[in-house]
């Protein structure tokens, strides 16, 4: 008996330890949640290699999707495995990791708030040792200088995401006589004239924007410099600027022309604003059809609203005269160039090693050099491109939801127009960082009580602590 | 004969109760340990996260990353803010606790539906943190129900303005704190008394003592021990702070208090995996941490130990060895 007990123990404990090391060595298999388990360049069951992609949009399955049914030869050699992870900075982490392992991705894709990370990666390929070659002059500069490290282009974009304003027409009619967008841009084409414009609209019970971050994005793409220097990697402040943006938010805030003075960019009431109350909204290409488009409908039949912001997604049919305020927005340039977002695509050094780097060189030509995929994609997205030439061809289509939106306005005059003034010499490696921080001196400035000097000296004691290789002035 | 056989029985008896606890101690080195002295190591060099540069050189660099974690404003405020918030929701959390287990273990009174009660008071615990934390913002955010009272009692004048003050984003955190954990404490407690001889609490009724007094001179000395843990087990908990006040700092939920609420483990996280990702630095500031609660631990100890019965039991042991002396010497 006693010796039964014994056996079993022991048994007991072996199986205990067992399970453990078992647990250990199963884990690669089930990380990675969508992935088949191939690595980039494998087969799959039917014999065609993997090109394993990673992307932070939904955009780039139905892409992909359209690419394989464009190139039929393509589709019969190769297929796609895509990882889509949509938080920020959930998807630079896990791609960074995953570029550094070696089951790296072949193919990625950027936004433009890392874009410039990821193009500075050791395992990032440049276009050059992808075999890809792209004239230039072709392109909006701005395109190509973000993800250009060293000289060397690291990444192309099929999409250029110019900054413009859209506003309420019917406001612009009571308020400024004329919701006509030539005039209304009149009375939006400075920043004095922007506040004068405000205060006009707060008397007849309008706010001018939502939060207090509407126009961050639009100040800071027009300093001088960049935060970091590049080359000395030296912290710059354009103080004039950042000055003229806090006091011009300063000054709406007080005389309550925001509805809300707390930064509110992705949340409840910036989404609220756009159904009515707030007479503009600063914008962008994407933004236009993505963001506001179906965000301006009160109601949606697709049931899908986030529960905490109320973001939606609509359906076509709920594109509508009388459903929220669809259909009564215009869009102008606004007072000053900028531009916001835009998706880049990337090589990795290990497509260039695992026999897909036809495939990947393939892909990106389709959808960023070549003018006739490029403007067959974006006719059909209704988007604008990379390439000012393409953009020429591109027509706003009557029948579109987008046209009825802005009441029958074609957007791609206004981002024609806006796209060659980008300028990137604002850009740096961490305007992440830098973006939060400026987030924080205008709290800090508007609701804390703050010295205007102290917000703006803040900014730099908060990215001290998480910019280890930016020297800062002692 | 017999008795050789029987300790070498209980030998081999103590051998399997190495082999059962093995597993512990093998994932405990493999998992803690080493990741442990690991931390100390790459504290004293200028390595960045490992994704961000595969290839890295990582060169020595002594004690410079403790002395810049200790000049960085945003450490020290964040050192300055996780033992506040913590204390700020630890006091009410162990007196409520302290007050529903000697409730629920008093034979007078004996609450009905304790079973119930002990569910609805632990529940909290059972929710993630951050869900939690996602509650208590939208209560307080813009459109909470906070925020609008807080407008109707004319504490914030414009509806349009958050609820800025630091006072009471650290309150809200610590009440956040209290309300999930009290629960959790209660139970312990509830177990500690419940190890109470009844005889003792038995003895005081007969002599006349009031529940007040039964509570005072009874039961607090002899769950003392059990307070012992609670204490360090929360104040070690309460160093790592992270989920909850993250809710209320980061992102779109971004507060006008955020960088008072801001802890150490959002401090390490931030330096770790954002912008340059100094992981050299993060470790220094986690060898902080780690000093800070070792210290604050062993001071609690000190305090909480009971140091009369010690001195006592030295005694008692220092007067039996001195009788069996005079014993041996009658002899």
């Amino acid at each position: 008996m006693n010796k039964l007990k014994r056996v079993l123990s022991g048994t007991l404990a072996l199986a205990l330890a067992a399970s453990m090391m078992t647990a250990c060595g199963n884990d690669d298999s089930s990380a990675g949640g969508s992935n088949s388990g191939t690595q980039g360049g494998g087969k799959d069951e039917s014999g065609k290699t993997v090109v394993k992609v990673y992307t932070f949009t939904d955009e780039t399955q139905g892409m992909l999707d359209g690419f394989l049914e464009d190139n039929p030869e393509f589709a019969e050699k190769y297929t796609f495995d895509i990882t889509l992870e949509a938080t920020a900075s959930t998807y630079q982490q896990k791609t960074m990791s995953a570029l550094a392992s070696d089951d790296a991705p072949d193919l990625f894709l950027a936004d433009a708030d890392y874009a410039k990370k990821f193009a500075a990666l050791e395992q990032t390929a440049s276009l050059a040792d992808l075999g890809i070659t792209i004239k230039d002059e072709e392109y909006y500069s701005y395109v190509l200088d973000f993800t250009t490290i060293k000289g060397q282009r690291m990444a192309l974009s099929h999409q250029a995401a110019p900054g413009v304003v859209l506003y309420r027409r019917d406001y612009a009619e009571e308020v400024l006589g004329s919701g006509d967008p030539a005039e209304v841009q009149k009375h939006m084409d400075t920043w004095d004239h922007f506040v004068e414009t405000a205060e006009a609209m707060k008397e007849k019970g309008y706010y001018m924007i939502a939060g207090i971050d509407e126009l961050k994005r639009c100040f800071m793409n027009n300093r001088s410099s960049a935060w970091v220097n590049e080359d000395t990697m030296e912290y710059q402040l354009d103080k004039e600027t950042v000055s003229q943006f806090l006091e011009v938010t300063k000054k709406l805030a007080d005389e309550g022309c925001t509805s809300d003075v707390t930064p509110v960019q992705w949340n409840a009431n910036w989404y609220k604003g756009m159904k009515d109350g707030v007479f503009c909204f600063f914008g962008c290409s994407w933004y236009l059809h993505y963001t506001i488009k179906p965000n301006c409908l009160a109601e949606v039949s697709t049931g899908k609203v986030d529960p905490k912001t109320g973001s939606q997604e609509a359906d076509e049919k709920d594109y509508k005269e009388g459903n929220g305020s669809f259909g009564k927005w215009g869009i102008i340039a606004g007072p000053a160039p900028y531009f916001w977002g835009g998706t880049w695509w990337y090589g990795s050094k290990k497509c260039l090693e695992d026999g897909t780097k036809d495939a990947v060189k393939q892909v990106i030509e389709y959808f960023c050099v070549n003018d006739d995929s490029l403007l067959k994609v974006m006719q059909k997205k209704g988007d604008f491109t990379s390439k000012p030439a393409v953009n020429e061809k591109l027509t706003a289509d009557p029948e579109s939801s987008t046209y009825k939106f802005l009441a029958g306005q074609d957007w791609y005059t206004i981002f024609r127009e806006a796209a060659p003034n980008i300028d990137t010499k604002t850009t740096c490696l961490y305007d992440d960082e830098f973006n939060t921080a400026v987030d924080n001196a205008l709290t800090n400035y508007i609701t804390n009580g703050m010295s205007l000097d102290d917000a703006i000296a803040g900014i730099a004691t908060e990215v001290k602590s998480n910019l280890k290789d930016v020297k800062f002035p002692e | 004969m017999a008795s050789s056989f029987k300790t070498r029985a209980k030998l081999e008896k103590n051998h399997f109760g190495y082999i059962f606890i093995a597993p512990f101690f093998i994932t405990y080195f493999i998992f803690q340990l080493v990741p442990l002295i690991d931390t100390f190591r790459f504290a004293m060099t200028d390595a960045v996260a490992w994704y961000l540069k595969p290839n890295q050189d990582i060169s020595f660099k002594g004690f410079e990353n403790f002395k810049d974690v200790l000049a960085d404003p945003n450490f020290r405020d964040a050192f300055g803010n996780t033992p506040l918030m913590w204390i700020m929701g630890f006091i009410p959390q162990i007196g409520l606790a302290l007050l529903l287990a000697s409730w629920f273990t008093n034979e007078k009174i004996r609450v009905k539906g304790q079973g119930f009660f002990k569910v609805i008071f632990y529940m909290p615990n059972i929710m993630t943190a951050t869900t939690i934390g996602m509650l208590f913002y939208t209560f307080i955010n813009r459109n909470g129900f906070i925020h609008n009272f807080c407008v109707s009692i004319g504490y914030i004048k414009d509806p349009r303005y958050p609820i800025s003050s630091p006072t009471f984003g650290r309150s809200v955190i610590a009440f956040i704190n209290f309300w999930m954990w009290y629960g959790q404490t209660m139970i312990v407690l509830i177990a500690g008394i419940m190890g109470i001889n009844p005889s003792f609490f038995e003895a005081a009724s007969i002599d006349g003592a009031s529940g007040w007094q039964t509570f005072w001179k009874i039961t607090m000395p002899l769950v003392r021990p059990i307070m012992t843990y609670s204490l360090v087990t929360s104040l070690i908990g309460g160093f790592q702070m992270f989920d909850v006040p993250n809710m209320f700092a980061t992102g779109s939920n971004n507060s006008a208090f955020s960088h008072q609420i801001t802890t150490i483990v959002m401090y390490i996280k931030r330096v770790g995996s954002t912008g340059s990702m100094s992981v050299s630095s993060a470790c220094a500031a986690s060898v902080y941490l780690f000093i800070a609660t070792g210290i604050c631990s062993l001071v609690l100890f000190w305090l909480m130990s009971d140091r009369a019965e010690a001195k006592a039991k030295r005694l008692e042991k220092k007067r039996a060895k001195e009788a069996a002396l005079l014993e041996g010497g009658d002899l």
